[in-house]
């Protein structure tokens, strides 16, 4: 599904991976592990087509994706979705339109859109907050429409980017097996980022840690 | 806490004098005088008011549609040299707008089918357009450049880079548009020098008439009035429906250029270098043109020595002025606890679109009393015009950088102990050295180019190089006049220069 092939990333005078050699089965959930500045985003944000490389290859579907200080698919057309740190949900779109922003851009009619919209509130059980402005939702709430409007486009990849960091510790472990529950439910591939372990312990079917601009794998997540 | 009154009392003892309590007293009296009023002062007003209105309109319109058009383009475009194009493009707004008018008299003259189009309407519209067009240039690339880039990301997984500026982008700095609409809008309503110039009557230039040459205040008064009503409409859109609409984002550390192809990229350059030349390089011309010899320019230099001097003097002053209670103002503002922090900034906007000629006479009407003298007979009344006008303008420029400082630092210097001034001196200006720079050049930069409430407040003796030109434009030679309009421009382009070399050293960053 996804393969880095060593791939270099990094700003123009700083290298924060070097040599990453990774491949990503479809359905899996992988999660990156790593102290903040280690590169976990960067990395996260190559995959999305925000970031060139320095070196390297990444294959999405078998196809190059990002080459050598290229973008060869730009990101709209990469089947995936992102899940920011800050959720980055559209402050002047109500929660409907957040949500169906990425089919509107599909040219779905406004109709289908509708039907889309609502059967996604009421997975994440927020059905009746269509025309709820951003800044009316909770913490907890703001993270399911985020998830909402990832997934509304049946991405093939589902990009997290320390998606709960900012939540509270029960809410947090609910969001986890909610996480699981859909992933398992929609089968896509999940490449979740974060810095805390036990979030990693309870999502990952494999965990990487990056260690010396290296992504290491962890065999045994106790050790 | 002691010290936190005093700050509050100087605070809003000065705002009180240098603008709000003139502006009300002025009224006041107009409203208890209404009987003696003599209605056929202001026969033909109405024409000059429709006049005002339909070139507001106009030049707003077109400054919104073309500075929106170069705003995105400059933010969010790889568009080569845009640096220097903005740079260009700006330089008409710091000088006096009737330098520019001057400038293209000399380019198409006063006769012919383009002089007929120059003295009208049609040149007041365009020289005014030229001024105003960096205002909603700067306006929307700065709000651009704020938009955290995780939301232009977001859509970027869905879409294309011309749908995310059409469904994301536009309709998030759609309140900033309007905004500078109402702003361009107001400007030009107050603005009667480059209609003065080209012959074209508008409202603020009959105000300005009843006072300056019928000496008729309350005549002038009554003219002021439906300026004063447009301000406070303003007022009102900008409280009840932009601020409720306005989003506020952090300082984005890195925002995205789209990759314009290459034949869009050459003929985007081509139509901006047009631009530039046609607003910038032809008036220019058209003045050097004018001078045609070092000899003008040197006896134009000796005749204005004492208005040029006047202009620094002043200019500096204020600048230094403007800088130390914008920085106290911003302080203000952004600590939320002090008394009427939160009407604050609705005054200081007040009193920035509040036409000059509005605030001179109301300053005039306030201060020229047996017992005040001391204000109204010396450069004190011009510096409190210039403070009143502008001080909205160094306030937001240091608010931008103290909301940037956490609270926890000057609460950290609180708890070992230090006052609220120990606090400012220690903490908030080392940190903030660099807006206060920039706050200071702006200061001077507006306060040299300063014609409108000079001309108004001047004392005898005291006349600054803006107001030598205006003068001089009465029965001068031409030739001088285009001199001293050069020279004005050489002293508002020193400051500018300075300005852009603090940008340049320090990274772009405030």
């Amino acid at each position: 599904m996804i393969r880095f092939k060593n791939v270099d990333l990094g700003y123009t005078y700083h290298t924060l991976l070097q040599n990453i050699d990774l491949h990503i089965k479809a359905n899996e959930r992988v999660v990156i592990l790593g102290a903040s500045g280690s590169g976990k985003s960067t990395l996260l944000r190559a995959v999305a087509g925000f970031e060139t490389l320095q070196n390297g290859e990444i294959f999405i579907d078998s196809k190059l994706a990002s080459a050598t200080k290229k973008i060869l698919i730009p990101p709209h057309q990469r089947h995936t979705a992102m899940i920011f740190q800050d959720l980055a949900l559209w402050p002047h779109l109500n929660v409907a339109d957040n949500i169906g922003f990425g089919l509107k851009m599909q040219g779905v009619s406004t109709k289908q859109q509708r039907i889309k919209v609502k059967s996604l509130l009421t997975l994440i059980g927020l059905e009746g907050y269509e025309e709820r402005r951003i800044d009316q939702l909770s913490g907890g709430q703001r993270q399911r429409v985020a998830l909402a409007r990832a997934l509304i486009i049946s991405p093939k990849i589902l990009l997290m980017d320390e998606p709960l960091s900012n939540l509270d510790e029960a809410l947090n472990i609910h969001l986890r097996e909610e996480i699981i529950k859909l992933q398992e439910e929609l089968s896509f591939t999940l490449l979740y980022v974060t810095h805390s372990k036990s979030e990693a312990q309870s999502i990952a079917t494999r965990t990487f840690h990056i260690e010396e601009r290296q992504l290491k794998e962890i065999d045994n997540m106790s050790n | 806490m002691k010290s936190e009154y005093i700050f509050t009392f100087i605070l809003w003892s000065l705002l009180l004098l240098i603008g709000v309590l003139p502006v009300l007293w002025m009224f006041y009296h107009l409203f208890g005088n209404l009987t003696t009023l003599d209605i056929s002062n202001f026969s033909g007003s109405l024409t000059a008011f429709q006049n005002s209105l339909f070139l507001a309109l106009s030049v707003a319109t077109l400054t919104t549609f073309i500075g929106t058009a170069l705003g995105v383009l400059f933010a969010k475009s790889d568009l080569p040299f845009k640096g220097v194009f903005l740079i260009l493009l700006i330089i008409p707004l710091l000088i006096p707008p009737y330098i520019l008018a001057l400038g293209w008299i000399d380019i198409l003259g006063v006769k012919g089918w383009l002089g007929e189009f120059l003295f009208g309407f049609g040149g007041t519209t365009w020289v005014l357009f030229t001024v105003y067009l960096p205002i909603p240039i700067l306006m929307i690339s700065f709000f651009l450049q704020q938009i955290d880039p995780s939301l232009e990301e977001s859509a970027r997984l869905f879409t294309k880079e011309k749908q995310v500026l059409r469904y994301i982008l536009l309709p998030l700095i759609k309140p900033v548009i309007l905004l500078s609409f109402i702003l361009v809008f107001i400007l030009t309503f107050g603005e009667y020098s480059v209609a003065n110039v080209l012959r074209f009557r508008v409202f603020a230039l009959e105000s300005f008439t009843q006072f300056s040459a019928f000496y008729d205040f309350q005549a002038a008064i009554v003219m002021s009035l439906p300026m004063l009503l447009i301000a406070l409409a303003v007022i009102l859109i900008e409280r009840y429906y932009i601020q409720k609409h306005l989003f506020s984002y952090q300082n984005a550390q890195k925002y995205y250029h789209m990759k314009l192809p290459g034949s869009t990229k050459r003929l985007f350059t081509l139509l901006v270098l047009f631009l530039v030349s046609l607003i910038v390089i032809v008036p220019l011309f058209g003045l050097l043109k004018e001078v045609h010899s070092w000899h003008y320019f040197m006896t134009a230099l000796d005749k204005a020595s004492l208005p040029l001097l006047h202009s620094i003097l002043f200019g500096l002053v204020s600048a230094v002025l403007l800088m130390l209670f914008g920085f106290c103002y911003a302080y203000m503002l952004i600590s939320k606890k002090y008394m009427g922090s939160n009407i604050l900034d609705t005054i200081l906007l007040f009193l920035f679109i509040l036409p000059s000629t509005v605030i001179g006479i109301a300053l005039i009407y306030f201060w020229n009393t047996p017992y005040t003298q001391f204000v109204y007979t010396t450069p004190l009344i011009i510096l409190m015009g210039y403070l009143a006008k502008y001080i909205l303008l160094t306030t937001k420029i240091t608010q931008t950088k103290l909301r940037l400082i956490p609270s926890s630092m000057t609460e950290a210097a609180q708890l070992t102990g230090a006052t609220l001034l120990q606090t400012i001196r220690y903490i908030l200006i080392p940190l903030s050295k660099k807006v206060l720079i920039v706050s200071f050049l702006v200061g001077l930069i507006f306060s040299l180019r300063e014609s409108t409430l000079t001309m108004m407040l001047y004392p005898p003796g005291f006349e600054t190089l803006p107001v030598y030109i205006t003068t001089q434009m009465a029965n001068g030679e031409p030739q001088i006049i285009a001199s001293l309009c050069l020279l004005m421009i050489l002293l508002i382009l020193i400051p500018l220069m300075v300005l852009l070399l603090t940008f340049r050293r320090e990274n772009d960053t405030l």
